[in-house]
C-alpha cells in the first residue's frame, strides 16, 4: 500500500494539548481493534465525533497534539473513524511514532492556527510539502518527515518496514 | 577527555548505537541496541503486528519484562481473559521475566527487581518508561507496534535529542516534597516545554535525592513532553545504589567506572533553575498537570475520593509518609481514600512497619499492587461532579473517570492531609 501524493477532506479544528486521554478514554483501553475503538475516539473531547466523523475528513490541531499516555488506541481509534491525515503545528512524540508507524499521515504545519474552521476542506501535497486551504486557497508550507519516518510511511507501516529485515 | 558540549543523552545513545560519543550528535538519527524492554497489558497489542512481521521468538528473552498492573485485580472476565491472553504470549516468545497481577507495576518492578542497569538504554509501552532515568538509564516510552519491532529484532531507531537541564538549589522545608518539586518545575517548564528533549534534574538538592526521588522526578518528565527523564548516577550514587543492593540482593557488577557527570551548563539547549528553599506544598489543578499552584490558593476544596499510589509516588517513603500523617485520624466522613503500592515487596513492608493497619484503622482502603484508579480503566472511579486527589502523574479531564470529574495531583503528605479533612488540606498542619 502506497501512500497518495495528495490528501483532500474536510476538516475537524481542535485545539492545543489535545491529550491521548481524551482522544481515547482509559476506560476503552480493554479494546484492541480499530473497529471497536473507532466509536469512542476523541469521546473525551466531542461526544458526537465519532458519529458525525466520515471516511476521508482531516483533524487540524494546534501545539501538542496527542500528548500524555502512549496509548496506541488514540491513533488507532481515529485511523478506524477513517481520518485521512492530521495536521498539527506539533505533536506529542509517542503518539507521532504510533500514527506513522500504524501508516497515518501526520502533518507538522507549525503557521495552521487560526487560518481554518471545522467544515473547511484542505488539500495536503505531501510531495510538494505543502497544505492548500480551499476556501482562503491560501497555501501552506509542511515539514518534511525526517527520512526513516518518510520510509516507514512510505512503506505502509512499521510492520511492512520491518518485515523485509526479519526475512 | 569529555567535550564540553557533551550530553549525558549523547553518551547514553552512542554506546546503544556502538558508537563513540564524538561521533554522535543531537538531531542524529540511530539504530539503537535495546538493553531491556519493558511492557504491561500493552503487550496484547504487539502481538499482530509481531506476527505480521514474520518474528516468533523474543530476540532476546533476558532483555523484556512484562507485569501484568494496569487491571489489578481483574474486574471483570474480560480482562480476566486479556490476562491469561498476556501470559500465554508470554510464554510463545520465551520472555523469561513476567510479573502476575499483584507483583506491582511495571516502572517499580525492573528497578526493584534488578532489571535496569545505569547507562543502559531501556523501551517501555507506557509512557512513564522514563521513570528508569532514576538509575542513569536512557528510558524511553514507545507504543506496542513498535514493540513489536523491538522484540523481533532487539533494535529501535531513536533520535539524538538535546538536553533541557532542571538544576536545584536549596532544602525542601518540612511537609514539602520531591513531587512538590516535580509540580513547581512542571509549572515552569509546561507540558510543551520539553518535547522530543531529555530532561536532567541535576542540583545540589536532586544530588541528595535517594532513589525513589529520583524516580518521582523522572516519571514526570513524560509530563513534559520528555523523550526521556534522567539524573546522572555519579560515583556517590553508585555507591549508595551498591548498598541498597546489597541489602536486597539485586543488581551486580556496578564499578566507579559506571559513574556518570551530569551534563555541563554548555551543552544543555536550556536550563530552569528552581530554588526550594520556600517552596509551598504544590497542587496540579484539572484540566493539565501544568495548572500547578501553591496549595493555599485551592485549599478547603471538598474532595470526594483520595488515590495514594501509582508510579510517582507508591514507594515505602510515600507510604510511610502518608501513614505517619494519618496515624490517630479519622478519614473525612464525605472521603473515600485508595490506596495501591507500586510493588508486593512495598506492600508487605507497609504491613511490617504496622502501618498496614494505620491505614486500615484510618478507613483507607488498602488494595493490591499495581495501577489502581490513576488511568481511568477500572475501580474507584469519579462519577459526574467529582471531585479525586491523586498523587500519579495526570489529570486530564476524564482521566479518573467521567469526563465532568476533576483530578487534582499532590504529594502524598498532601494526600494524607485531605483524606483526614474531606477536602485539600495542608499536611504541615499534621506534622509534628
Amino acid at each position: 500500500m502506497s501512500l497518495p501524493e495528495t490528501i483532500q477532506g474536510k476538516v475537524w479544528v481542535f485545539g492545543d494539548d489535545v491529550d491521548t486521554d481524551r482522544i481515547l478514554p482509559g476506560k476503552y483501553l480493554r479494546l484492541l481493534t480499530r473497529e471497536e475503538l473507532a466509536p469512542h475516539a476523541m469521546e473525551g473531547l466531542d461526544p458526537d465525533f465519532a458519529t458525525s466523523v466520515k471516511q476521508g475528513d482531516i483533524i487540524v490541531a494546534g501545539e501538542n497534539v496527542g500528548c500524555g499516555s502512549s496509548r496506541e488506541a488514540a491513533p488507532q481509534a481515529l485511523i478506524g473513524c477513517g481520518i485521512a491525515a492530521i495536521v498539527a503545528a506539533s505533536f506529542g512524540r509517542i503518539f507521532y511514532r504510533n500514527a506513522l508507524n500504524l501508516g497515518l499521515p501526520l502533518v507538522v504545519c507549525p503557521e495552521i492556527g487560526g487560518k481554518i474552521q471545522t467544515g473547511d476542506t484542505i488539500e495536503i501535497s505531501l510531495k510538494e510539502g505543502k497544505l492548500i486551504v480551499e476556501s482562503s486557497k491560501e497555501e501552506l508550507d509542511i515539514e518534511p518527515l525526517p527520512g526513516v519516518l518518510q520510509d516507514i510511511l512510505d512503506a505502509g507501516g512499521l510492520v511492512e518496514w520491518v518485515k523485509g529485515k526479519v526475512e | 577527555m569529555v567535550e564540553k558540549d557533551m550530553t549525558l543523552a549523547r553518551q547514553l545513545m552512542a554506546r546503544a548505537a556502538g558508537k563513540a560519543p564524538e561521533q554522535v550528535a543531537e538531531g542524529d538519527i540511530l539504530t539503537c541496541n535495546v538493553d531491556l524492554a519493558l511492557s504491561h497489558e500493552a503487550l496484547l497489542r504487539a502481538k499482530e503486528p509481531f506476527e505480521q512481521m514474520g518474528a516468533t521468538k523474543a530476540w532476546d528473552p533476558d532483555k523484556v519484562v512484562v507485569a501484568l498492573d494496569h487491571w489489578v485485580p481483574a474486574p471483570d472476565p474480560e480482562i480476566k481473559d486479556m490476562q491469561r491472553q498476556v501470559y500465554r504470549f508470554v510464554k510463545e516468545l520465551g520472555i523469561g521475566h513476567f510479573y502476575h497481577p499483584g507483583k506491582g507495576i511495571a516502572h517499580q518492578l525492573v528497578m526493584e527487581r534488578g532489571h535496569v542497569h545505569p547507562g543502559s538504554l531501556i523501551v517501555g509501552t507506557d509512557s512513564h518508561t522514563t521513570t528508569a532515568g532514576a538509575m542513569g538509564a536512557f528510558a524511553v516510552g514507545i507504543g506496542p507496534t513498535e514493540f513489536a519491532a523491538v522484540l523481533a529484532t532487539g533494535e529501535l531507531w531513536l533520535k539524538v535529542p538535546s538536553t533541557v537541564g532542571i538544576r536545584v538549589r536549596g532544602d525542601l522545608p518540612r511537609g514539602v516534597y520531591t513531587k512538590d518539586l516535580a509540580l513547581a518545575a512542571l509549572k515552569e517548564v509546561t507540558c510543551r516545554g520539553a518535547i522530543y528533549k531529555a530532561v536532567e534534574w541535576q542540583g545540589p538538592t536532586v544530588e541528595d535525592l535517594a532513589l525513589g526521588d529520583r524516580q518521582t522526578l523522572c516519571n514526570m518528565a513524560a509530563e513534559m513532553g520528555a523523550k526521556t527523564g534522567i539524573v546522572a548516577a555519579d560515583a556517590d550514587f553508585l555507591a549508595y545504589l551498591r548498598q541498597f543492593i546489597e541489602e536486597r540482593r539485586l543488581l551486580d557488577g556496578l564499578t566507579p567506572q559506571h559513574a556518570q557527570k551530569p551534563t555541563p551548563k554548555e551543552a544543555l539547549e536550556s536550563l530552569h533553575e528552581l530554588n526550594v528553599g520556600n517552596l509551598e506544598p504544590q497542587i496540579s489543578c484539572p484540566p493539565s498537570p501544568d495548572n500547578v499552584c501553591d496549595i493555599e490558593e485551592v485549599e478547603g476544596t471538598p474532595v470526594d475520593q483520595v488515590f495514594l499510589g501509582s508510579c510517582t509516588n507508591g514507594r515505602l517513603e510515600d507510604l510511610r509518609i502518608a501513614a505517619e500523617l494519618v496515624k490517630g485520624h479519622q478519614i473525612a466522613e464525605n472521603c473515600r481514600m485508595v490506596i495501591h503500592s507500586a510493588s508486593k515487596l512495598i506492600a508487605d513492608a507497609i504491613a511490617d512497619e504496622g502501618y498496614l493497619k494505620v491505614f486500615e484503622d484510618f478507613g483507607a482502603s488498602v488494595e493490591p499492587s499495581g495501577c489502581g484508579p490513576c488511568f481511568g480503566g477500572h475501580g474507584a472511579l469519579l462519577k459526574k461532579g467529582e471531585t479525586g486527589f491523586s498523587t500519579a502523574n495526570r489529570n486530564f479531564p476524564g482521566r479518573m473517570g467521567h469526563p465532568d470529574s476533576k483530578v487534582f495531583l499532590g504529594s502524598p503528605a498532601t494526600a494524607a492531609a485531605t483524606a483526614i479533612e474531606g477536602k485539600i488540606a495542608d499536611p504541615r498542619r499534621y506534622l509534628d
